[in-house]
């Protein structure tokens, strides 16, 4: 029989389970360059909802987690073909051309525009299905010989720990699937961007150039290679290209899974702490008491979640 | 049967860890075992029982004995070095089987647990030769009672060779229960029995076991007390705190903390902070 037994049934590690999920917070950003185009994101994100359930083949599932997107903003760099007007000869001579009109360029920088699309405001739904199962942790800053008092007193503590994780075994994602109308954004966002760098020109040379560049986001299109279906294009851009979708199911793994633990406790546990001497100083402390934990486990029923430990 | 059919949280100690834990504690912390007076403390191989201290006391240079004052002789200025070492200590969780309890509180009741205790006291005792030297001559200057009384002398350790020692194994019963002062809940340990093994005459025996129950009952075990109202667990580590309150106890949970298959067990609801 294991020396310390401590149990907690389905409801109070659901109670757990929402206190965790409502601290959980997602920020991340990042950029990339893909060919005539450079694009960088900036999300937010936060957990709602879902439930979670103790089952009997010693899994526990966590079902139905929405990860609600509070910020998705997604920038595209354009980088839109030089186009020059004017800088034709108004008065030709035998020697060369005695006048010419004035030449303006428009689109020489790289990237010529930016856009920023706000795509925000959606929910995309997580499942995770794992086993609990503890690890003993070593800090590998700790160095070898380090005694368990030394290793407390450090900063940051280097103390050894048991570890409680839920090790995941099925993990299922819904992609971030945008708005419909992301095409009529993104449509406008660049029309807006083009009148503002044509912003300097005369009225004429504004009507010139943009009835040289035709409907501007054909033009993008063309640059962009953009399939009819510009909601598809953004979708795969934040899935698949960013993988945005494994940054978050990294994300929900590390958190839950991987780099941080459900809970840890010291080994050796201190049961008393540092008092002053009884003697007086020297030294001013006694050391804490530490007990060492052994045979560290952790199981669940289908109602209840059980730690067993022995003291070594 | 699920631990948790009448609690949100249940615990459980097993009486081989907590005994574990004990050791654990005497050998970390051995002042809180061994009590001496300052030469003794000084040079340890004086004490009755050699202690075994973790190594750690020694690197962090941790005194092995809490130092204590002279034992007065009363009407001198002189004072006795002695020791005094809890050198056993071992609980029993009901059914009593870690041990044998004396007839006097054989067999343990249920929802008891039983503690045997080896103390050892050692009395710095000076051969005849020494005590000869330390009688005073008479007193022939006049009395001042009020600068005796103001001044008093710090006392003045009789020398020895080395300490007449001798051990008492002692039982205790009792157990642990959950009591209610102004509102609050308090865990608290308490007495049921207490027994000298083989102290004659038995109205010594007897008078001194009084004495001990009392000290305990009345001053070490209420020191002991454990306030549980609002008592706040770090769960998740710097995310989710849970306050654990006991569960009142009912028909289907008659006793809480229980004590009893060797462990002590305890039954709590809690609240998510």
């Amino acid at each position: 029989m294991a020396h310390l037994t401590i149990a907690a049934n389905e409801k109070t590690f659901g109670k757990i389970f929402e206190a965790a999920r409502d601290t959980f917070a997602f920020d991340e950003s990042d950029s990339g360059s893909f060919g005539p185009f450079t694009a960088s994101y900036d999300i937010e994100a936060h957990l709602e909802g879902g439930s979670v359930d103790l089952r009997g083949d010693g899994t526990v599932l966590v079902d139905e987690l929405d990860i609600k997107w509070d910020k998705i903003d997604l920038t595209l760099g354009l980088n839109i073909p030089q186009i020059c007007v004017g800088g034709f000869c108004i008065i030709p001579t035998p020697f060369g051309c005695a006048l010419r009109a004035p030449k303006l360029c428009v689109f020489s920088a790289n990237p010529d525009i930016s856009v920023k699309l706000p795509l925000g405001g959606i929910t995309s739904e997580l499942s995770v299905a794992g086993r609990l199962v503890t690890r003993y942790f070593v800090d590998p800053a700790r160095p070898v010989g380090m005694n368990d008092w030394d290793a407390q007193d450090t900063s940051p503590p280097l103390f050894n720990r048991w570890q409680i994780f839920l090790d995941p075994e099925f993990v299922d994602i819904d992609p971030i699937d945008v708005a419909d109308t992301v095409g009529d954004l993104l449509e406008n966002a660049v029309d807006d961007a083009v009148d503002n760098i044509l912003g300097f020109l005369p009225g004429w040379a504004r009507k010139l150039i943009k009835g040289i560049l035709g409907p501007i986001i054909d033009l993008i299109r063309d640059i962009l290679d953009i399939p009819d279906d510009i909601q598809e294009w953004i979708s795969d851009l934040l899935n698949v290209s960013f993988g945005l979708l494994d940054i978050i199911v990294q994300f929900v793994l590390e958190y839950f899974a991987d780099k941080t633990p459900i809970t840890y406790i010291e080994d050796p546990f201190p049961i008393l702490e540092a008092v002053a001497n009884p003697n007086g100083p020297p030294p001013p402390m006694l050391v804490p008491v530490k007990v060492p934990i052994r045979d560290f486990k952790v199981f669940n029923t289908d109602t209840e979640m059980v730690i067993e430990a022995n003291v070594a | 049967m699920a631990f948790t059919d009448n609690c949100d949280i249940f615990a459980s100690f097993h009486e081989d860890g907590v005994n574990r834990v004990i050791n654990h504690v005497r050998r970390q912390r051995p002042s809180l075992f061994n009590y001496a007076t300052a030469a003794i403390a000084r040079d340890p191989r004086r004490l009755c029982e050699p202690i075994q201290a973790h190594p750690i006391v020694g690197i962090r240079n941790n005194p092995l004995a809490t130092i204590v004052d002279l034992l007065p002789i009363p009407g001198t200025d002189f004072g006795l070095d002695f020791c005094v070492q809890l050198s056993d200590l071992r609980i029993d969780f009901h059914p009593g089987d870690e041990f044998a309890l004396p007839p006097e509180l054989n067999p343990l009741p249920a929802q008891r647990l039983a503690i045997r205790l080896r103390v050892c006291i050692g009395l710095a005792c000076p051969p005849n030769d020494i005590v000869d030297q330390l009688i005073s001559p008479p007193n022939t200057r006049p009395k001042d009672d009020r600068q005796d009384r103001e001044t008093p002398k710090p006392l003045r350790p009789v020398p020895f060779r080395e300490l007449r020692c001798f051990c008492l194994d002692a039982f205790a019963t009792g157990g642990v229960r959950i009591r209610t002062y102004s509102g609050k809940p308090y865990l608290e340990p308490f007495l049921s029995g207490f027994e000298i093994v083989d102290i004659k005459p038995d109205g010594l025996e007897a008078a001194l076991e009084c004495y001990v129950k009392l000290i305990l009952s009345l001053v070490v075990l209420p020191g002991l007390r454990t306030l549980l109202e609002a008592t706040e667990l770090d769960i998740i580590k710097n995310k989710v705190k849970v306050v654990v309150t006991p569960m009142p106890t009912s028909a289907t949970l008659p006793n809480n903390p229980a004590i009893e298959n060797d462990q002590l067990k305890a039954f709590a609801k809690i609240e998510v902070i």
